[in-house]
């Protein structure tokens, strides 16, 4: 991915979005494993892969040190 | 109507068995509760344990009590906050995006949370845990799951 310069209140806007993805992602994961009703597993498994996705594409524009 | 969650069922009230997890695993709860064992005093304390579906459901009974507030309706639950404030979260995001390819990368996400969130509405709406369109009766739901949320611990 070619560099993409943020300012400042994009970045600090990721973030926020990331932090909370993750959040999501570690209690989504979690949730799954705890729940027996199929259909609910389904949403949470199908939750996990795509906020995985989305944190991974998000990670691509965070800045890194030096750029 | 936001809080659609944790609700369940008090013994004055109907015991809806779409509400209580599997009701044979929610039965032995019930029993294990009574007898007083693996639930770490939560019995105690709810007056309307027996059938309150918070207490003693397939987590609960499952893993000793460690997790025995988390119904499968709590999860669904804090599933649906967690679509909803990841909606609220992109927009305020895409507000202040200046950059092309996030504010793309952004809306992406937004319309796939989106589709998220209806699948889980729709889930809920099934199965009892959230009523949209009554909005008493979700009132009332709300009332409980407060009530139990209180009666924790």
């Amino acid at each position: 991915m070619k560099t993409i310069t943020l300012g400042v209140h994009e970045t600090l806007e990721l973030h926020e979005l990331m932090a909370f993805k993750s959040l999501c992602l570690t209690k989504s994961s979690t949730m799954s494993g705890m729940v027996e009703d199929n259909e609910l597993k389904n949403l949470l498994t199908q939750d996990v892969t795509q906020t995985k996705n989305h944190i991974q594409t998000l990670q691509q524009f965070v800045p890194r040190k030096g750029q | 109507m936001e809080q659609s969650g944790q609700t369940s069922y008090s013994s004055s009230q109907r015991v809806d068995p779409t509400v209580l997890n599997t009701s044979d695993v929610n039965q032995a709860g019930m029993k294990s509760g009574m007898a007083g064992t693996n639930q770490s005093g939560m019995s105690n304390d709810m007056p309307t344990s027996n059938q309150s579906g918070m207490g003693h459901t397939t987590t609960g009974s499952n893993q000793a009590g460690q997790m025995s507030a988390m119904t499968e309706q709590v999860i669904a639950a804090d599933l649906l906050m967690s679509a909803k404030s990841a909606i609220k979260n992109y927009a305020i995001a895409i507000s202040e995006c200046a950059t092309p390819e996030l504010r793309q990368a952004l809306t992406e996400q937004l319309n796939d949370t989106i589709r998220s969130h209806e699948q889980i509405t729709n889930y809920m709406i099934n199965k009892g845990y959230y009523h949209p369109v009554d909005v008493l009766e979700q009132l009332r739901l709300d009332q409980q799951a407060a009530q139990t949320a209180l009666n924790l611990q």
